[in-house]
């Protein structure tokens, strides 16, 4: 049931985000059906991304009554074939493809965040997303630490894109707060009972 | 015998010559090798957090600096005296820049701190040391050659 709300949610603002990225990139992009799933670090890189992987990834801060981390990961090369059907060719503009990178995750968190808060009447405020290349397991296991959680087992809440059939290889994550989603369900379920 | 033997996080490993450690994906946590240069008998452990006081409840021994460097120790010296033992470390890095305004921000240097502290305490000498900054590190360990490789989030290389 909890689980259900959370897919929900996650539905609702993925979908919401996939169309502003297609408007971006001027190519229909889907999103396949959130991934909420609790796991550990192993299974996280047996199965999901190697901790080995070189990746994009950009993270946008989130606060008010949804607390945690929005982090939009894609591989490398991804990336830049990304930026590219946004602006064209960018010719090895690093600091543009940057700029552009950044731009186009504030979009999609803020397109999610819109489309939930205004289903869920959650009140939500978020920082400016920042950029970081290195591995996947360095990155992951950092901002789940940093988020206060020290568990093995992590409850993961994903959404990934795809456009023109191929796999973007492009994720967003979710990752709340310690304690942060149990306070915020019992506050959904509650208003629901009565 | 398996070769090359995979460090997870908050896991550590034993292992001899000719066989290789390695962990990928240090971020904030810490690798530590420690090791008998004679014996070629080390282990490699991947700590998440520095102290183990700080929680209650069930602890996984191979997640804390505390617990998990002395255990490590301590099945060492099943094979090897521990007045040979030293250590090389690398990781805790704070990977935001401080972009995080949690007071978990800064994990990566008490990661250090704790496991510099642990190595003194257990009288073990660090001969080498790749911490802190903000880029993610991954550790091999080969107990033929006794090098121990970092590799940054970049691709550089670096030798312990």
């Amino acid at each position: 049931m909890q689980l259900d709300i959370i897919t929900e949610f996650f539905s609702i603002g993925g979908g919401n985000a996939a169309t502003s990225l297609s408007q971006l990139i001027n190519h229909p992009v889907v999103m396949t059906v959130p991934l909420v799933e609790t796991m550990d670090y192993s299974e996280l890189f047996e199965g999901i991304m190697s901790d080995e992987s070189s990746v994009n990834a950009a993270i946008t801060m989130i606060h008010g009554e949804l607390e945690g981390a929005f982090l939009f990961v894609i591989r490398d090369d991804e990336a830049d074939k990304l930026v590219s059907l946004m602006l064209g060719e960018t010719q090895g503009d690093h600091e543009m493809a940057a700029s552009a990178f950044i731009e186009l995750v504030n979009i999609i968190v803020n397109t999610f965040l819109n489309a939930i808060s205004q289903v869920f009447d959650v009140t939500v405020t978020t920082g400016i997303p920042f950029m970081i290349e290195d591995m996947f397991g360095a990155i992951i296991s950092s901002i789940y630490m940093e988020q206060g959680v020290y568990e093995e087992n992590l409850f993961i809440i994903k959404n990934e894109f795809s456009y023109l059939g191929e796999r973007l290889d492009a994720s967003l994550y979710f990752i709340p707060k310690q304690g942060v989603l149990d306070e915020l369900l019992n506050g959904i379920t509650t208003e629901k009972e009565n | 015998m398996e070769k090359e033997l995979k460090v997870g996080i908050s896991d550590y490993k034993i292992g001899e010559a000719p066989q290789s450690l390695f962990t990928i994906g240090l971020g904030s946590c810490v690798g530590i090798a420690i090791y008998d240069p004679t014996t070629r008998v080390g282990g490699l452990s991947h700590i998440m957090l520095p102290d183990s006081s700080m929680f209650n409840g069930e602890k996984k021994i191979e997640k804390f600096a505390d617990l998990a460097i002395p255990h490590m120790i301590s099945e060492l010296t099943k094979k090897t005296p521990k007045r040979r033992l030293v250590a090389k470390i690398a990781g805790g890095s704070s990977m935001f820049k401080n972009s995080l305004n949690t007071p978990q921000a800064n994990i990566g240097l008490r990661n250090v701190a704790a496991v510099e502290t642990i190595l003194k305490e257990q009288g073990i000498p660090i001969l080498a040391n790749h911490t802190g900054g903000s880029m993610g590190r991954s550790m091999f360990f080969d107990l033929h050659t006794l090098q121990v490789k970092v590799r940054m989030g970049n691709r550089e290389i670096f030798d312990l």
